[in-house]
């Protein structure tokens, strides 16, 4: 079992970067942080342990994006977004319910909380971010002849000769399955 | 890149709209908002109506109930209902209008306002390269949310794995299978039915095997010939009885005709003759009787005739003494000895009294031996007409025997009134072994037809089981090919699905309907061989997964409706729509899953039209900004509903102003 490779802010950076957000490093309230930002949303990220005072620390981070937000007033003002990462997950029911209640204020800024995101897991940070990233490309099927595909699986069966064959094409002489 | 886009729905006398009302669809999201029944969902129906011409989900809805109403048209207004949609691509303008009812309705087109020849060609051309049908499938599988037929989907695991058949182009792998199935089934079905042919074979098989084997133990196959037989039974017959010489030979003799009527003739003779016998016997104990009878009959009348003439007299003179006897003769007046003369008259009377009982009798003796006499004449008669009717017997066998097709020849000497009797027993015997070698005849002419019987029989049997060991085989096959075929779907399908997850994940990971089922998968499944879609939550913490259908809260399932619905519209590749039409997609969903559906609706907007309806005004609100637009070339546009009367829905509209938005931040520089 590999080590866990923990997410950085540079790896939300680049992430959110790659997405299409204009990125900034800078702080929040003190706390060092990613900023990002297009038409439609103002994002800040920052790293977080879990701990007693995690949700006056987030509250003064959702409190300073508020404030640049104001520096320029648009109704983008709606649409700010706290990614908060924790580096600890949460260990009892009681840390587990005070995670849940922060997500659950919606007030002035979006927040989401992503529990110690491990880069070695493919396509964590992606998830982790997905509600801020643009749609991924639509699945590619090399489906050129379907019935090609299907031919090729049931060469793989161990049917008698020429019955799958045969049976094939008569599905595409448009006549039913024929099995002699 | 342009892209073909709706621009205004026009309907009259449809649905819940009545007067003409033309709801402005030019924008890329078009919100509209309004309470339960004030007419959203009218217009979504009238896009389908439109391009479908028909509203399948509400036809199924009163299906099995007498149909009392189009449900199409307007119930205030009446025929024909009327839709019309705007198309646009870049300077291109189409316009679709359908008008009728739902049983029957017309579509007509213009381009750039001239008239099209062929409106449903031109309607499939305008959204793409759709022929009618693939637009109609395209529009229903992912062109429109209707939320309870999504739902639905979920629910029929069937439903939804035909919806995503259809999406990665492997309709024609799940029909295959579905061909080899029924290819499976119809052999099985004639196996069965094949298998009860050989069933009755082998019951009529075995019958005609029992009714042969019987026929030969009766019949004994292994006697002599029946030619044979006959000339044995002629020779046990007397001397002076024989064979005529034109029946001895013919195997048909049993049953001839002249065996018939001798028999009828000999059966005839031998009553007589058992008749005149009888008549015979009765008769001499006649005669005998006769004669005793009539010399009784003298006796008895003469001593009727004496004991008639005395008995009265002597009784009358000695009761008439009995009654003046005294001591003195009444007469001469002597003393006489009354007790000795008492005696004696007593005795006198006794003597008459018992004349008369002899009288009786001796009349009731001449009247039996009349009756006997009788009874002996009439025997005597009856032996002379039995004699007679002899006679004429024999005369009938006689003629009989002369006749040329007369089975047997007899000497005269069996011809007489004395030899009959013999002569018709033994003819009834012969008669009687004739019957049964007839019948022996009969028997072996049966048992050579059962034998072909039991051999065609036997045939057949033969047949069927070749007919059905071929049968068997092709059915093994064809099950076999039923099995690798559902199998390779399933390959197939969940390599789809594989290939899918991050599509539905684009949407329920924006949504995260749950803490902890935080993944949203699709599990393939056959069951009753049938190729199944089922959904499926999954925890990643503890590895745990789940049917939503069976954990999940309705707004929560909703989500998942809708993540498969559009992972599945927006792979939908060469068949996608340029629009999107989702009826009502939020309700029940908490706000954080409103907010992270407008984070969606943004994204989506960027490739297709969004129509949304909803009925939450605080939703609508909140999507309403949300959506509005950011960028040059985008357009929101907010239809509400805020009222219904007869004439249709009062709709309020506005539009979102393209908000300034100045970056905050700067450019890392590269």
């Amino acid at each position: 079992m590999s080590a866990k490779r923990i997410a950085q802010l540079d790896d939300f950076s680049s992430t959110l970067s790659a997405a299409g957000y204009v990125v900034e490093r800078g702080e929040l309230a003190g706390q060092a942080a990613v900023l990002a930002e297009t038409p439609y949303a103002l994002v800040g990220c920052v790293e977080a342990d879990i701990s007693s005072d995690l949700v006056e620390r987030i509250s003064d981070a959702q409190a300073a994006l508020t404030h640049l937000a104001a520096r320029a007033p648009s109704p983008r003002q709606w649409d700010l977004y706290l990614v908060i990462h924790l580096l600890s997950a949460p260990q009892d029911p009681e840390e587990e319910a005070m995670v849940e209640a922060i997500e659950a204020d919606t007030h002035y800024v979006r927040k989401f909380v992503r529990r110690t995101i491990d880069l070695e897991d493919e396509g964590s940070l992606d998830r982790a971010l997905r509600p801020l990233l643009p749609l991924r490309p639509a699945a590619e099927f090399d489906l050129a002849d379907p019935l090609d595909v299907l031919g090729r699986e049931l060469r793989e069966a161990s049917l008698p000769e020429d019955l799958a064959a045969r049976a094939l094409d008569a599905f595409r002489r448009g006549e039913e399955v024929a099995v002699t | 890149m342009s892209q073909v886009r709706l621009t205004f729905l026009e309907l009259q006398a449809f649905r819940g709209f009545g007067e003409t009302r033309r709801i402005d669809l030019d924008g890329d999201v078009v919100l509209i908002r309004g309470d339960n029944g004030s007419g959203k969902t009218s217009i979504v129906d009238g896009l389908i109506w439109l391009i479908c011409g028909e509203l399948a989900h509400l036809t199924d809805r009163v299906k099995g109930l007498r149909r009392t109403e189009d449900p199409v048209v307007n119930r205030y207004f009446g025929a024909p209902a009327r839709v019309r949609l705007g198309v646009a691509l870049d300077s291109d303008l189409w316009e679709f209008e359908r008008t009728g009812t739902a049983s029957k309705s017309v579509l007509a087109a213009w381009h750039n306002r001239q008239t099209l020849d062929q409106p449903t060609v031109a309607l499939a051309r305008a959204f793409g390269d759709f022929t009618e049908e693939q637009l109609s499938n395209a529009l229903r599988t992912w062109g429109v949310l209707r939320q309870d037929a999504v739902r639905a989907a979920l629910e029929s695991g069937g439903a939804l794995h035909e919806r995503l058949s259809r999406v990665v182009g492997l309709e024609r792998v799940t029909l295959f299978a579905s061909a080899a199935t029924k290819a499976s089934k119809d052999l099985a079905a004639e196996r069965t039915r094949l298998r009860r042919i050989r069933q009755q074979l082998v019951a009529r098989y075995e019958e005609a095997q029992a009714h042969l084997a019987l026929a030969q133990q009766t019949e004994g196959m292994a006697g002599p010939p029946l030619v044979e037989r006959l000339s044995q039974l002629a020779s046990t017959l007397p001397v002076g009885i024989r064979l005529s010489s034109s029946g001895a030979g013919s195997r048909s003799v049993a049953e001839s005709e002249s065996a018939s009527r001798l028999l009828a003739l000999a059966e005839d003779a031998a009553g007589a003759f058992r008749a005149h016998r009888t008549s015979l016997e009765a008769a001499q104990d006649a005669t005998t009787a006769v004669t005793e009878a009539r010399a009784e009959l003298r006796s008895a009348q003469r001593r009727a005739e004496a004991v008639t003439r005395q008995a009265p007299l002597s009784a009358q003179l000695a009761s008439a003494a009995l009654e003046l006897l005294s001591d003195h003769c009444p007469v001469c007046g002597q003393p006489v000895d009354e007790s000795s003369v008492r005696v004696h008259l007593q005795e006198l009377l006794a003597e008459a009294k018992a004349t008369a009982a002899g009288t009786e009798q001796a009349l009731a003796n001449v009247a039996r031996a009349q009756a006997r006499l009788g009874e002996a004449q009439a025997a005597e008669q009856r032996r002379a007409e039995s004699s007679a009717r002899l006679t004429d017997a024999v005369e009938r066998l006689r003629s009989h025997f002369k006749a040329p097709d007369a089975l047997l020849a007899v000497d005269d000497e069996w011809l007489s009134p004395a030899q009959v009797g013999t002569l018709a027993e033994v003819i009834e015997e012969f008669a009687e072994r004739l019957r049964e070698l007839n019948m022996r005849r009969v028997r072996s002419t049966g048992t050579v037809r059962s034998r072909t019987e039991v051999e065609e029989l036997r045939q057949e049997v033969d047949r069927a089981e070749r007919d059905l060991q071929e049968l068997e085989a092709r059915c093994e096959r064809a099950a076999a090919l039923d099995r690798a075929a559902h199998s390779a779907a399933e390959r197939i399908i969940e390599r789809a699905l594989r290939r899918l997850e991050p599509s539905f994940a684009e949407v329920f990971d924006r949504m995260a309907p749950h803490p902890t089922f935080t993944q949203l998968r699709a599990r393939q499944d056959i069951f009753y061989g049938r190729n199944q879609i089922v959904p499926e939550v999954y925890d990643p913490e503890r590895r745990i997964a789940a049917n939503p259908m069976l954990i999940y809260s309705e707004g929560q399932l909703n989500v998942v409706a809708l993540s498969y619905f559009l992972g599945l519209a927006l792979n939908a590749r060469e068949g996608a729509l340029p629009f999107l039409v989702l009826d009502d997609p939020i309700q029940a969903m908490d706000i954080l899953s409103v907010l992270g559906f407008a984070d969606l609706c943004r994204r989506v907007r960027e490739d297709h039209q969004l129509l949304l309806t909803m009925h939450d005004r605080r939703f609508a609100d909140l999507l309403s900004r949300k959506l509005a637009p950011r960028e040059e070339g985008t357009r929101t546009i907010l239809h509400e509903l805020d009222g219904w009367t007869r004439e249709g829905p009062r709709i309020r509209t506005s539009e979102s102003e393209l908000a300034e938005i100045i970056p905050l931040l700067k450019p890392a520089a590269s």
